[in-house]
């Protein structure tokens, strides 16, 4: 519930801020929010396996950022678009682990039903 | 009290995720992006080359009039009569300002000043510049150039929109304006010495820097445009 509050307000003060991305850096910014919502996915499976740890998170989260941003950046200037292997990445990722999140709350929900009807 | 923790770190998380989702979304939908990439990537090309084109005429218009000089000095060589026409043209040429010309005179620097002091930032105006040239003129002046725009007797200064056009260039009122002109260098100063003078109306009322240097040497560079006449018919 937390992370869903946390989402709307940053869309929101995005909306009401008054800033704008360079254009220069309109490239880098949507891979950038792909590592960032691998990251958030990551975390909430983790949260689920109970093994969520907040270091290993946040570093992920920030280290996945500036690393997808930095390959494009390199892509770039090597015109190869490197931001390829990125995208690929963190989207089967992100599959993966919705995969799994999906599993468990499935599971949880089940076992809930099973705890009542016992 | 774990799990609220997970979930204040995510949330956390989830904020700045957001941010840059909603300031990507706005960045994608404002006017700057309705051109793809490869739209602008294209443009950009199309700058390139079309610059490198113009770059290569250039060079071309150049190598033709050094062929054109060549012949005309190698005709007026022969000939009496082609040496006398030579002569005339060479000093048609000077006057019409489309030769580089080269002599003593003075350099303008008029700085529009962009601090904040009572009314804000102040821009030059056209009728400043006109006003400039014709004391220019009158003070004896052989050869003037705004900008390294030449002024010669077709040339246009007015504003444009937000910028002042010269010879169908456009420069940015708010930008300095470098005026140079051939002349004997004091008469030229002096005329704007005068007290109550243009140089202390536009530093005074309009808030423009006017630094006025004397140069020994000065090299003004010559009309870059074609000229073509429509409409008249020479006369007796």
């Amino acid at each position: 519930m937390i992370p869903l509050i946390g989402l709307i307000i940053g869309i929101l003060i995005g909306l009401f801020l008054k800033v704008d991305i360079p254009a220069s850096l309109t490239s880098y910014v949507p891979v950038a929010i792909l590592a960032a919502l691998d990251s958030v996915f990551g975390g909430l499976r983790a949260a689920l396996e109970n093994k969520f740890d907040s270091e290993i998170f946040i570093s992920g989260f920030f280290g996945n950022i500036v690393l997808a941003a930095g390959l494009t950046y390199l892509g770039d200037q090597l015109n190869v678009p490197i931001y390829l292997a990125a995208v690929l990445v963190f989207g089967s990722r992100l599959f993966n682990n919705f995969a799994i999140i999906r599993r468990k709350l499935i599971e949880k929900g089940r076992d809930r039903i099973i705890n009542r009807e016992e | 009290m774990k799990k609220l923790k997970y979930q204040l770190t995510i949330g956390l998380v989830c904020i700045i995720l957001g941010l840059m989702i909603s300031l990507q979304f706005k960045s994608t939908y404002s006017n700057r992006s309705k051109y793809s990439y490869k739209r602008i990537e294209d443009l950009v090309n199309e700058v390139e080359t079309l610059r490198k084109q113009r770059d290569d005429l250039s060079a071309k218009v150049k190598e033709y009039q050094s062929k054109v000089d060549e012949i005309e000095k190698s005709v007026s060589s022969e000939n009496e009569v082609a040496n006398q026409m030579k002569t005339e043209l060479d000093n048609l040429r000077v006057l019409s300002g489309l030769t580089d010309v080269e002599g003593p005179g003075i350099i303008m620097t008029l700085t529009p000043s962009n601090e904040i002091k009572n009314d804000g930032t102040t821009m030059i105006y056209s009728t400043d510049i006109i006003d400039i040239i014709n004391e220019l003129n009158a003070a004896g002046a052989e050869a003037i150039s705004i900008n390294e725009q030449r002024y010669v007797g077709s040339t246009q200064i007015k504003e444009a929109g937000a910028a002042i056009k010269i010879n169908d260039e456009k420069f940015s009122p708010i930008e300095p304006f470098t005026i140079k002109a051939i002349g004997d260098p004091k008469i030229l100063e002096g005329a704007f010495k005068m007290p109550g003078g243009i140089k202390d109306k536009l530093e005074e009322l309009a808030g423009i820097n006017v630094k006025i240097t004397q140069v020994q040497n000065i090299k003004i560079l010559k009309y870059n445009k074609n000229i073509q006449y429509k409409f008249i018919k020479t006369g007796r």
